[in-house]
């Protein structure tokens, strides 16, 4: 028994202190944690590593989760060339740790990002190449993140996915886009009492929205999504969200309970109007817009203001046909992904 | 898997059968030793603890074909508890917990469990941290402590009635709840299985007894 023990504590010891090795392969499986401000953020690196290539998602919400982004198709024509990284920010998805609610600050899910690199050069090499892709909430997160500071530096390439950079110019155009879709839908007699009632409200705001105005919009701009028959597969079905989360490991429940966005003080302060143009004349990096035709949550306008604003050698537009929101997981996913694969191809 | 789902049809018969008692007394509860199985396939741990009951009621209802009885038993129970959550975390909590327990004659049991703890997990991969100077750092036993709040509802048979052997066995599922976590809470649901020993010379425990006629 004594031996045992001994044998026990040694072999621990040995362990303990074992640089980590890390290795760059064809098909990676990495789950490791950032640990800052009281936010223990879990980071998965799927796929090819050995491409010194990293594909970051920055989820949308506030309040998401990134491993959603991973889905079959991303698993078999993504990861099979480049390494997906999948971060959960503070108090989103699978993060972990006590309460920090005093951190849910733009500035500190900035730095979060800025570690998040720190680490990811650490593990893979000063000489990896990054793209940034931010969705929605993300896609506000992430040219705020670009116009920090020397942060640029760190990436090669900025994929812009339906992001919310300007929420009184998105709020405008979502009015907009609702109006018109709905006098049509009315006119065709498809699903008239939810689109009377959206019509109503729109026609009842005048400019610059109130905070609760700026979440109904929002709310029937989702809404929307659900009921615009050009959209054939607007959002993933819940079966392949729950088949995502049980094959990552993800806590179920907890997903069904997180940290909630609506009344989350960080989406309280989005809400208010905040809008990241003004600074996207300090973006140089090679970027790519990719919105969706029937998107009314982050509508497709919405690239324009960027790609006029920007100062970048290489910015390309593409608005898919078929997509709303969830552009990268319906019915136009080959051509987003695809979109995606040229530019990181062309830029790494 | 089929034996877990075996057990928890067997368990849960239990509950269903609480109506039917014979005319015997039931053997007042003893303290016991508990060894639990958590996670029913994923995210598997184990949980193990003492319980000392502390307080026994025998109830008689008079029926047409006599009287039928059972006992509300509460016991105090003390655990400690592990799993594992790939790619999560490993959790390990400390637990105690009001058992309410109700059984027939013969020998199945239902019960209801509230209870209280502390839990310390550990992140389920290496942790890092960045420096300001970005230096990054490997944390070591990196996670977090919480306290918790459980609840648990579940069944099974006691072995001590009709076979004489100092043995329960159970099922549970239980919800429980981490806080403070993130700038919620965190909750999780838990089944258990498991067995509970009574050894002869063990912890005595010396429950107040009462009998209530209706």
């Amino acid at each position: 028994m004594k031996q045992l023990l001994i044998l026990l504590l040694t072999s621990l010891l040995i362990t303990s202190c074992q640089k980590e090795k890390i290795s760059l392969a064809a098909n990676a499986h990495d789950t490791f944690f950032l640990e800052n401000r009281g936010s223990a953020m879990p980071i998965r690196v799927h796929g090819n590593t050995a491409s010194k290539t990293f594909i970051m998602m920055i989820h949308g919400g506030p309040g998401g989760d990134a491993i959603v982004y991973r889905s079959e198709y991303v698993k078999s024509n993504v990861e099979s060339e480049f390494a997906m990284v999948y971060w959960d920010q503070r108090n989103s998805g699978a993060s972990q740790g006590n309460r920090n609610r005093q951190y849910d600050d733009i500035a500190y899910f900035i730095e979060d990002f800025e570690k998040v690199i720190t680490v990811l050069k650490h593990r893979y090499g000063s000489d990896i190449s990054i793209f940034v892709n931010g969705h929605s909430w993300g896609g506000f997160l992430t040219p705020a993140f670009l116009q920090k500071g020397n942060n640029q530096q760190q990436v090669k390439g900025w994929i812009q996915s339906a992001g919310a950079h300007n929420i009184p110019l998105l709020n405008q155009y979502a009015i907009q886009m609702l109006l018109e879709k709905a006098s049509i839908e009315i006119a065709a007699g498809r699903n008239t009492e939810k689109w009377t009632e959206i019509k109503d409200y729109c026609e009842g705001i005048t400019l610059p929205m109130s905070n609760e105005e700026s979440r109904q919009i929002n709310i029937y701009s989702a809404e929307a999504q659900t009921i615009t028959p050009e959209i054939p597969k607007g959002i993933p079905a819940a079966r392949d969200i729950y088949q995502i989360y049980t094959e990552n490991h993800l806590p179920l429940i907890q997903l069904f309970f997180p940290y909630n966005p609506v009344t989350g003080s960080l989406a309280d302060w989005l809400f208010q109007g905040q809008e990241v143009s003004t600074g996207m004349s300090t973006i140089t990096v090679p970027t790519l817009l990719l919105f969706g035709k029937w998107d009314f949550v982050c509508p497709a306008p919405l690239a324009d203001d960027i790609e006029q604003r920007i100062q970048s050698s290489f910015v390309r537009k593409r608005v898919l046909e078929n997509s709303g929101h969830g552009l990268m997981a319906g019915a136009d996913k080959e051509v987003y992904w695809e979109e995606v694969l040229d530019f990181v191809r062309r830029f790494r | 898997m089929q034996r877990m789902i075996l057990l928890f049809l067997w368990t849960g018969a239990g509950l269903i059968s609480q109506a039917q008692t014979d005319k015997v007394s039931i053997p007042l509860p003893v303290s016991s030793l508990k060894l639990g199985y958590l996670g029913a396939g994923i995210h598997p741990g184990v949980k193990t603890g003492i319980e000392i009951p502390y307080k026994v009621i025998q109830v008689e209802k008079r029926k047409r074909g006599g009287p039928k009885v059972h006992l509300k038993q509460r016991g105090i129970s003390g655990s400690l508890g592990y799993y594992h959550h790939q790619d999560f975390h490993d959790n390990v909590f400390l637990l105690v917990e009001q058992v309410r327990r109700r059984e027939n004659t013969r020998g199945w049991f239902s019960e209801f469990a509230p209870g209280i703890g502390y839990s310390r997990t550990f992140l389920g991969g290496t942790t890092y941290q960045v420096s300001a100077q970005s230096e990054v750092t490997r944390k070591k036993m990196a996670g977090f402590h919480y306290a918790l709040i459980s609840l648990s509802a579940g069944g099974g048979y006691n072995l001590g009635i009709k076979k004489d052997i100092p043995l329960r066995i159970y099922g549970r599922i239980g919800l429980m709840t981490f806080f403070p976590y993130n700038s919620s809470i965190y909750l999780r649901i838990i089944p258990e299985l498991g067995v509970s020993y009574s050894p002869t010379k063990f912890l005595k425990s010396n429950p107040s007894f009462k009998i209530r006629k209706k």
